[in-house]
């Protein structure tokens, strides 16, 4: 798998959604510097927002564990390694993860990595 | 085990006085919603005390039960998902957990929850005291085709393990046994799964301690090792040489490390958890989606979510609080009871009194007794007790998260986020009790603005219901009422998150499934909100009505009034407004109460009716809640909300004015 796309998401949106996705994955690649957890260099990062309801993932890291909304999803248990179901995205995030759902907004979505080639519903 | 001195206790709540009466403490701990309350309640029986910890709105409740003969005492801790507080409730429940003279520590998790509850069981196995894992709820698992082993569980990680069913009872019995054995053997367990380079940092760290401390020197050097800034200055003021050495020792220890060491940490816990419990808990069979799950999620999508919403609020808030509680329970109370008996009764009662001025006091136009406890015990009372016990209903169903998810687009464009709705909301309640609560709010901008939304645009149910009685026959100025108060809590919320300086937190929460409530949760729940509002507010409210007499006996009212006369009169109000606009400083009620009256002796027309209605729930907050603005969020500020509060109150009501007599209505 080269690039690390959770699915086509067909419809209209996906292509738009996929150029911006690349920028912003381009442009937080080059802030980090030396890429971490799985992603390899030059490959786009998945992160929650890229999930649509239904579909299932495993955490790679988050963004900014330091930050308030790092903290926050340790806090909630979005750790690596662990699987995530996405349930709903609007007009809040609702995720199942182990047998509890949680429930928070974009910012939080937005710092949640994912392992690349996470299946579908 | 007990750490080797003890400096003196000075914990909050019960303590023992003497030996013969020393009890061992338990304190209950676990991540909200998986049943510690209902646990307590079972181990305790009848000795319950409800407190708020010291300078916070956080409850804390104690209780006294018996286990084998033996006194225990035992806290209900608020919840907290890890011993890195990121909430005012967890900060509460860490301090409690690491409290001295805790004897035993139970850990309640939902059974099905393991993966998620162990990484705090095996932060709770390093705190160095006695521990018992409370696997609660194992009468979902067979709908969830999930099947776990609780001896094997408890090989693994050294530990009592007891599955129970707290809502029956089942197998608390057997935990009492177990808390019992824990705290007889005394034996903390063995800290678990570490990796190596962090246990020989943690080693390193706990070598360059010296101080006395209430735990494990191990438990401090690992709580330093994440970062904890509480640690920190615990140990500054405990080491002799200011904490210097272990300080050097802790910024060694945690060089090289991009994610902070918390973040470690708190992955190899869960990595270790999961590998736990991935070995306990099978599924073995399929998994039955419960109707409540699917009305669950309904709840949380726009459709149906926010038209159901709505019909909740309009039930609850028009019908359950409105009608039943402001029409039907006050309509009993204050015109068979008050009026035709007690106020009677007590007239004659004061009738021997020769000095009218002394006499008023008591049973005048603003008695103590003939207004102020009638207020307080015929309007306000019921009216207040069925909304908290509506709100509980929210509360104890699992609601209040999906309520908070479905409005946090909304709630954001006015500088706060979907937590926020349980202080609004609590506000339709009593708006002093909802500016105290705001303290939850996580940053100070947000605290801000909910209390100035509070002091604006959300009316006091005892208000609110004064207000739906006068208004309920006239729906268009019922329409604009909602309109413009509804317009000023956008607005105002809107151009307040532009001017205050700060970021607003981000919104996440846990959804607990949907219940059905519990009688005996939402009567607790109830109970325990009015008992806070009767012995916070009304005394308050007692106090007004001694200040609203001594300003009648002294002349001081009229001279204010005449004050307020011109102002009324650009309003387009006829003079006796400015006392209700008075009387509303002084109680929100009371100044209700005072429209309601002006209303049926017709001195007020539609328009004035609806302008005063407006400009009065605008207006400044009352007594209580002024002073609860104070002492909450500093005088600056409560001066500075005040002082707009009636600035803009008295604007909004002469535009509204001139609008609709303009317009001919
Ligand atoms: N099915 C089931 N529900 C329970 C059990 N124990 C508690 N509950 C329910 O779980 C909800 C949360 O309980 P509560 O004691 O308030 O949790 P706390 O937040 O940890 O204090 C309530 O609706 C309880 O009725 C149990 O053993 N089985
Ligand atoms: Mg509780």
């Amino acid at each position: 798998m080269e690039r690390g796309r959770v699915r086509a998401h067909g419809k209209g949106g996906g292509f738009l959604r996929r150029i911006l996705n690349g920028l912003g994955a381009g442009r937080r690649a080059g802030s980090t510097g030396p890429a971490s957890l799985g992603s390899a260099p030059g490959t786009a990062r998945v992160t929650l927002l890229d999930l649509e309801p239904g579909d299932r993932a495993t955490v790679a890291g988050l963004e900014e564990p330091r930050s308030p909304e790092g903290r926050a999803l340790a806090s909630l248990g979005v750790l690596p390694g662990v699987s995530v179901e996405v349930v709903q995205r609007y007009p809040a995030w609702i995720v199942r993860v182990d047998q509890a759902e949680i429930a928070f907004d974009d910012a939080l979505a937005a710092g949640v990595r994912l392992v690349p080639g996470a299946t579908a519903a | 085990m007990c750490p080797p001195s003890r400096p003196e206790g000075r914990a909050p709540g019960p303590t023992a006085t003497s030996p013969e009466e020393a009890a061992w403490r338990v304190a209950l701990v676990g991540a909200p919603n998986v049943g510690k309350s209902t646990l307590f309640h079972r181990l305790t029986g009848r000795y319950v005390t409800v407190s708020n910890y010291p300078r916070t709105s956080v409850e804390v409740t104690y209780g006294v039960g018996r286990l084998d003969g033996h006194v225990v005492r035992v806290v209900d801790t608020p919840g907290l998902y890890s011993l890195s507080p990121t909430t005012e409730e967890e900060r509460v429940s860490r301090r409690l957990v690491l409290e001295e003279g805790i004897d035993a520590l139970v850990h309640v998790v939902e059974a099905r929850c393991v993966a998620r509850s162990l990484p705090l069981t095996l932060e709770l196995m390093e705190l160095g005291k006695p521990l018992v894992l409370a696997l609660n709820m194992v009468d979902e698992l067979g709908r969830l085709g999930l099947e776990l082993r609780p001896d094997l569980l408890a090989g693994r990680l050294g530990l009592h393990v007891v599955p129970i069913v707290a809502v029956t009872g089942q197998g608390v019995e057997g935990l009492e046994r177990a808390i019992l054995g824990a705290i007889r053997a005394g034996e903390p367990p063995e800290p678990l799964g570490r990796r190596p380079d962090v246990a020989a940092a943690i080693e390193a760290l706990e070598g360059a301690l010296s101080g006395r401390y209430a735990m494990p020197r191990r438990a401090i050097a690992s709580f330093l090792l994440q970062g904890d800034e509480d640690t920190r200055a615990m140990v500054e003021a405990a080491e002799t040489d200011g904490g210097r050495r272990a300080l050097e020792a802790l910024r060694r220890a945690a060089a090289g490390t991009r994610d902070g060491t918390a973040y470690r940490s708190a992955v190899e816990r869960h990595e270790v958890a999961r590998s736990v419990a991935g070995d306990v808990l099978e599924a073995t069979g399929e998994r039955r989606v419960r109707v409540a799950e699917r009305l669950g999620r309904w709840l949380g999508r726009p459709l149906p979510g926010i038209p159901v919403l709505l019909v909740v609020l309009w039930l609850g808030l028009y019908e359950f609080v409105g009608h039943f509680g402001a029409g039907i329970l006050v309509d009993w109370l204050e015109r068979s009871l008050f009026l035709g008996h007690v106020n009677p009764f007590l007239e004659g009662l004061f009738r021997g009194i020769p000095w009218p001025w002394l006499r008023g006091l008591w049973v005048g136009d603003y008695g103590l007794l003939t207004l102020g406890l009638r207020y307080a015990i015929a309007i306000i009372l019921p009216i207040v007790a069925t909304f908290f016990l509506f709100f509980s209903v929210l509360e104890d169903s699992g609601y209040l998260p999906r309520l908070a998810l479905l409005v946090d687009r909304l709630f954001k464009r006015i500088g706060l986020n979907g937590q926020a709705v349980i202080p609004i909301v609590l506000g339709f309640a009593c708006d002093t009790m909802a500016t105290m609560v705001a303290r939850t709010l996580e940053t100070r901008r947000e605290r801000i603005l909910a209390t100035v939304l509070l002091a604006l645009a959300i009316p006091c149910s005892a208000q609110l219901g004064v207000i739906l009685a006068i208004l309920s026959g006239q729906p268009v100025a019922l329409g604009l009422w909602v309109a413009v108060l509804a317009g000023t809590f956008l607005l105002i919320g809107a151009v307040g998150a532009r001017v205050l300086p700060g970021r607003s937190a981000s919104f996440h929460m846990e959804l607990p499934p949907l219940r059905v409530p519990r009688a005996s949760n939402v009567v607790r729940k109830t109970a325990t909100r009015l008992h806070w509002y009767l012995l916070e507010v009304i005394p308050l409210f007692m106090l007004a009505s001694v200040l609203l007499w001594a300003g009648q006996v002294t002349g001081l009212l009229g001279r204010v009034l005449d004050l307020l006369h011109p102002v009324v009169g650009a309003l387009g109000l006829p003079r006796q407004t400015a006392s209700v606009f008075l009387l509303g400083f002084f109680r929100r009620d009371y100044g209700a109460a005072g429209l309601y009256e002006l209303q049926r002796t017709g001195a007020l027309d539609m328009v004035g009716l609806l302008v005063s209605a407006v400009t009065l729930t605008l207006f400044v907050p009352c007594v209580a809640q002024f002073l609860m603005m104070w002492k909450e969020r500093g005088p600056k500020i409560a001066a500075g909300i005040f002082a707009f509060a009636v600035t803009f109150a008295f604007g909004v009501g002469f535009v509204l004015n001139l609008t609709l007599r303009g317009i001919g209505l």
